[in-house]
């Protein structure tokens, strides 16, 4: 148990440093504030099932929120995801995920409407379960495990205000099957 | 709010140079990467509590805290006491499958919480096999198994085309219990202690006695297992031992007649598959504590295999082979299947007898459970006997169906009247009988 402990808290001081030094890179010259941000959108990613020889996927509903700095994006995110209710009349189980992520992402202009960014985020992921046997139900909440994730992908200006992008991704945590995860987003929203 | 996030984050910038922060960024998450996902030991788990469907000292069934000493690998249901196959797939006479992937959450108060449906049966399997070792240990049957037990789950069995549900059998050829999916409202059989346990008695009985007359147990013969939902192998071919026979059911000296024409091997067959069942029917009982536990998850057997009613009196070995007769002449499918359903009824009068004795020792004064557990352990010390008669008389004599009975007795350790009493209202009437010295002796 505090070995488990130990990891965790070592995952996360490794995230959190390599973070501050991205970030602190990137806003050392300058730190002109440009705006707010926001969308929302999904994260398509697979995950082993029990049997460890099917993928099922989690497509997970996010939104995000922050401030687009003159060199960098800071904003954070916040996915859901629940799990269909699998069992009997008598037993079943279903879970909810909820994952928490604060983003750094440093875009790269193509042209006035594309800008190819990379991210680095880190954050936390809770699971709770439902479980139902004859009538009880029990609803558990998980302990919160770090989670560390970097992005890549393509930006679209839509219009002054609203843009869209598609990225893809690879998180990691502990509790994640395969780890690391990859997936795929798609979000939309406006900067101002 | 804006300018205090800028000095934060300058400030934060003087840890760093410029220079060094894509290689250190890179190292860190590479690091956190690895942390991440690799840090699993062998026996980080065992000793953790699981919640799951358990039954109390009652046998009601709830959600409850249960400690599994041994489950040292959950993520993929492995310990000292089984290891849990999900869809697994049969190859080379073994039973093989991906490495499964359990997911678990640990709730605040440190419990392992399965957050699917498949976690929740396969946890709840192996925390049955882990405490029915435990059961092995104390009744002395646990030097018969080689451990770690061999469970399947969720396997698709294929019989004659068509796929197997709402069943769990134990297949004597890959020496592994196979639970089928369940499709009805009830008990999962995967959570069902009892059925687990009946299950669990078929390894024991195939090692002490069927494996010594080269028979390896299974639920009929022709079953196979598909690899995806669409295959459904074909059955392999059943060997025809028997030939069909024509006479009229109403003249009973052609049905004697053809009752001594049914081969020692084909009636010691039908014998031996009720004996396992009934006792493994008792196992189930002996461990669950539930007369019902068969009928909890499979509502149609509920009347038929319930064990708290009378077990009747025992047929013959000539009425038995009679009661055969019958059966051959229907074509060789139809003979299986009913051939089986009559071996459960016979078991099941064997398995109410045991509960039968378990009364008669309570009311000689001994405690409920001290009972259970004498009779339990006497079963475990007649099969021994039992093996031994079988591999003399397989293949020529026709196995008496008192055979279990004497070695039973002579193994309980205190017999009065009520034991004896029992035992002369089921034993079959048969001449040469010898009655167990304990119950006065003597030749009927």
């Amino acid at each position: 148990m505090i070995l488990a402990w130990l990891r965790t808290l070592a995952f996360v001081q490794i995230l959190l440093v390599s973070f501050s030094v991205f970030v602190s890179g990137l806003v050392a010259p300058s730190l002109a504030v440009a705006g707010t941000m926001a969308s929302v959108g999904t994260t398509m990613s697979y995950s082993l099932d029990t049997s460890g020889r099917n993928y099922e996927a989690n497509t997970p509903f996010s939104l995000r929120g922050g401030y687009r700095f003159s060199l960098a994006d800071l904003y954070g995110e916040v996915s859901f995801f629940s799990s269909k209710s699998s069992g009997t009349e008598m037993v079943g189980v279903s879970s909810r995920d909820l994952e928490f992520l604060f983003w750094g992402r440093k875009s790269f202009s193509l042209s006035r409407s594309f800008a190819l960014f990379g991210a680095l985020g880190f954050g936390g992921h809770q699971e709770t379960v439902k479980t139902r046997y004859a009538g009880d139900t029990y609803l558990d909440e998980g302990r919160i495990e770090a989670v560390g994730a970097v992005a890549s992908g393509v930006q679209w200006r839509l219009t002054k205000a609203i843009e869209a992008s598609l990225e893809g991704r690879v998180s990691a945590a502990e509790s994640y099957a395969p780890n690391p995860r990859f997936g795929l987003g798609a979000f939309i929203g406006f900067a101002l | 709010m804006k300018r205090s996030s800028g000095k934060v984050l300058k400030t934060l910038g003087k840890f760093a140079s410029r220079g060094g922060q894509v290689a250190l960024t890179s190292f860190a998450l590479v690091l956190s990467l690895t942390v991440a996902s690799c840090s699993r030991e062998s026996d980080r788990f065992a000793g953790d509590t699981y919640r799951l469907p358990w039954p109390d000292s009652e046998g009601q069934i709830a959600l409850r805290p249960v400690q599994l000493k041994t489950l040292n690998d959950p993520e993929n249901f492995e310990g000292s006491a089984a290891r849990i196959l999900v869809e697994p797939a049969e190859s080379s006479g073994r039973l093989i499958a991906e490495k499964p992937r359990g997911r678990y959450i640990r709730s605040g108060s440190g419990t392992m919480i399965p957050s699917n449906y498949a976690t929740l049966q396969a946890v709840t399997a192996y925390a049955h096999q882990e405490k029915l070792q435990s059961f092995d240990e104390k009744n002395g049957a646990a030097t018969y198994l080689k451990w770690p037990l061999t469970i399947g789950l969720q396997v698709k069995v294929v019989d004659r085309g068509a796929i197997v549900n709402n069943n769990a059998i134990y297949d004597g050829k890959l020496d592994a219990l196979l639970v089928v999916p369940y499709s009805l409202s009830d008990l999962p059989i995967a959570l069902n202690g009892g059925i687990l346990a009946h299950e669990h008695f078929h390894f024991i009985f195939q090692k002490a006695v069927l494996d010594r007359i080269g028979v390896q147990q299974s639920q009929g013969c022709q079953h196979g297992i598909a690899q995806t939902e669409a295959e459904t192998p074909s059955a392999p071919q059943e060997t025809e031992t028997e030939t069909g026979l024509d006479l009229d059911l109403g003249d009973e000296e052609s049905i004697a007649r053809a009752a001594d024409e049914i081969a020692p091997g084909v009636y010691n067959a039908f014998l031996l598959r009720a004996i396992n069942e009934g006792l493994a029917d008792f196992w189930g009982w002996s461990y669950s504590g539930d007369v019902e536990f068969v009928g909890r998850s499979l509502p149609s057997e509920e009347r038929v295999r319930r064990l708290d009613l009378e077990a009747g009196k025992l047929m013959d070995a000539r009425a038995i082979r009679q009661s055969l007769v019958d059966l051959r002449r229907a074509d060789k499918v139809i003979r299986e299947d009913y051939r089986i359903g009559r071996a459960y009824l016979l078991g099941t009068q064997y398995a109410r007898f045991l509960k039968g004795l378990v009364s008669a020792l309570v009311e000689q004064g001994t405690s409920p459970e001290v009972a259970k557990g004498f009779v339990t352990a006497a079963l475990v010390k007649a099969l021994p006997t039992l093996g031994t008669a079988v591999v003399a008389s397989y293949a020529t004599d026709y196995i008496s169906p008192n055979l279990i009975l004497k070695p039973l007795i002579l193994n309980l350790p205190d017999v009065k009247a009520p034991v004896c009493t029992a035992l002369e209202n089921f034993r079959a009437t048969e001449t040469g009988y010898q009655k167990p010295a304990a119950c006065s002796g003597g030749t009927q």
